[in-house]
């Protein structure tokens, strides 16, 4: 196993840092590389949250948990050191702490957080791949020079950042999957299969958010932080004033539970591509709604920040209804499909419904179905009230299966042999993975997303909107219309099951034990985020034809 | 430079407005435009 995984770590490696942003920082691209310092430090300030699922699944400590266990106890503050770098170039830390991750770097973090849920064997693994590069200390070392000689980052910022590649080389976290491994001892198939196809997600999730830091506005909210800053009256954050936490405590600080306001499609796309269509202003104001633009508006008081919360207002209008009504759940729940409609896939599923973009379509959703028992499980294992139990049980009782129809389209009619030995992509990962972990931390939210996930379907009904999509695509694909019947009949077998209705009842027997937390609210409505993510990573990479289905195929076992 | 001292008084160019606008109208018609759901 030490060398499947040793020869899976260097596929990888060539992968990621062989992505063009490598490429394009050492031509000189300052931007790329202020990007790459934001979602890093969000990236190392969730590492609490990424890393401890992994150990919260057993009774004694087992070898591998107490490996896992310090490992995070050395790992879980080292947000700091970028923290620094970013202070170093102008952005405050206070700023930095309060801005929204990308949704890549989101993305990335969810889809973490789930595989260490899944296994802490797969989470050894997927840290070993993080930690490889400490393997090519050299290039590290020449990589830090180069940018500072190259004027690319200040003496101060890059000594910061030297400073946590210095402290991982000595905590020696480069042979930690070794050690893993020989805890762990013989692995069954299927366990060296899962562990392998953990490390492909993961790999294939950073080279996203790679793509997403050089093309999308990542580096105009740096440009943003750095104008506010400037902005702010002489000695706040500085050093001479207190800073309202203590720097820990900031550096802990990042809104992967906190998704309000749920922001619509087309920001969603910008922030995460960008457009050509944007001036460095728009880029700038744009990036700053998406990144600080929240209901709890942690913007400092200057000019800049008005022009955002008047753009922000109007992308995404405050909701003034609460959270103790069944009516005001259900609106706010509603208001979120902002975040898919119009989203860029629907647009190619209509417009150019090739047959590998239908085939990932519905091997994707595939997947989303064949997961409904883990995450209606986990919400019905952690809700405290037995009417919601029994609301529950008989909904995994209605859906345990639906993932069949879809199945069976897939072998017939899209000459994917087994669906289930293909591999889901990392936004995939990502949303259904927060779907269930949501579910195991916080039933309440759970149930706003699910009433938020049934009006997806249930609002296009209304109006049409989704008989004609499906109608649209028929005209353009044949195999689209035979492969989405699939999705059809099941859209028609859940409106027949009366799941319309469903969530509002569940909803309901919820508001009997009072009214639902606007924390739970606020993590339940991270889902539209990861939502737009599992869709746009559908349309990224199955829109690269006929290979890109058959490059899903998993290690298996 | 201007553009930076500009942004920071929060002032806006014409082109910028324009740019923003078409966001803010590319996400008003996007409520109209034909989807799928995420149903599960």
């Amino acid at each position: 196993m030490v060398v499947l995984m040793g020869e899976q770590y260097a596929a990888a490696g060539e992968f990621v840092y062989g992505h063009p942003i490598w490429e394009a920082i050492r031509h000189g691209d300052q931007s790329a590389l202020h990007a790459y310092m934001l979602e890093t430090r969000h990236y190392l300030a969730a590492a609490s949250t990424r890393m401890s699922p992994s150990i919260a699944r057993q009774i004694g400590l087992s070898p591998l948990n107490l490996l896992l266990s310090q490992h995070l106890l050395e790992e879980w503050d080292h947000a700091k050191f970028y923290s620094a770098a970013l202070n170093a170039i102008g952005c405050s830390r206070e700023l930095v702490a309060a801005t929204r991750p990308m949704p890549a770097t989101l993305e990335w973090i969810h889809a973490t957080r789930h595989i260490g849920y899944v296994s802490g064997l797969n989470a050894a693994m997927c840290s070993g791949f993080m930690e490889y590069s400490s393997t090519e200390i050299d290039a590290v070392t020449g990589w830090h020079d180069m940018l500072v000689a190259e004027g690319l980052l200040p003496p101060e910022a890059n000594e910061a950042i030297v400073g946590h590649v210095d402290t991982d080389v000595a905590f020696g976290h480069v042979d930690n999957w070794k050690h893993a491994l020989t805890e762990h001892g013989p692995l069954r198939v299927a366990e060296a299969a899962s562990a392998l196809n953990a490390v492909a997600t993961l790999a294939e999730a950073i080279y996203r958010w790679l793509s997403s830091l050089r093309q999308g506005l990542a580096s105009s909210v740096v440009n943003g932080m750095q104008l506010l800053t400037a902005d702010r009256p002489a000695g706040a954050g500085s050093g001479q004033t207190p800073p309202a936490k203590s720097a820990d405590a900031l550096d802990m600080n990042v809104a992967i539970y906190e998704g309000l306001p749920v922001w619509p499609a087309e920001l969603m796309r910008i922030a995460t591509w960008g457009d050509p269509g944007l001036t460095p202003s728009a880029r700038v104001v744009s990036g700053l709604t998406y990144a600080l633009g929240a209901d709890d508006d942690p913007l400092p008081d200057a000019p800049l920040s008005e022009v955002v919360r008047t753009y922000a207002a109007r992308l995404a209008p405050r909701s003034a209804e609460g959270a103790d009504t069944v009516a005001a759940l259900d609106r706010q729940a509603s208001d979120w499909l902002r975040s898919i409609d119009g989203h860029e896939l629907w647009t190619a599923m209509t417009q150019e419904p090739s047959n590998a973009l239908i085939t990932g379509y519905v091997l994707e959703n595939f997947h989303y179905l064949a997961s409904a028992a883990s995450h209606v499980g986990a919400a019905i294992a952690s809700s405290t009230s037995g009417a919601v139990r029994a609301q529950l049980i008989a909904h995994l009782e209605d859906e345990l299966t639906h993932c069949r129809m879809l199945e069976r389209k897939l072998i017939e009619l899209a000459g994917v042999e087994r669906p289930s030995a293909m591999r889901p992509l990392p936004t995939t990962v990502a949303f259904v993975g927060f779907l269930q972990n949501l579910a195991h931390q916080d039933w309440k939210a759970y149930l706003v997303v699910s009433t938020f996930l049934q009006r997806s379907l249930s609002e296009t009904r209304d109006n049409g909107r989704g008989s004609r999509f499906y109608e649209e695509i028929a005209v353009r694909s044949p195999l689209g219309a035979e492969l989405l019947a699939a999705l059809r009949d099941h859209d028609e077998i859940d409106e027949g099951l009366g799941h319309d209705e469903r969530p509002t009842q569940r909803l309901a027997e919820l508001l009997r034990l009072g009214p639902v937390p606007m924390d739970s609210v606020r993590h339940a409505a991270m889902a539209p985020a990861l939502a737009w993510g599992f869709l746009d990573g559908i349309v990224q990479h199955y829109r690269h034809g006929t290979a890109s289905v058959s490059q899903r195929v998993a290690w298996s076992g | 430079m201007d553009q930076k001292v500009n942004l920071q008084a929060g002032k806006l160019s014409a082109e910028d407005l324009s740019a923003l606008e078409a966001v803010v109208e590319r996400t008003d018609e996007a409520a109209q435009q034909l989807r799928g759901g995420i149903v599960e």
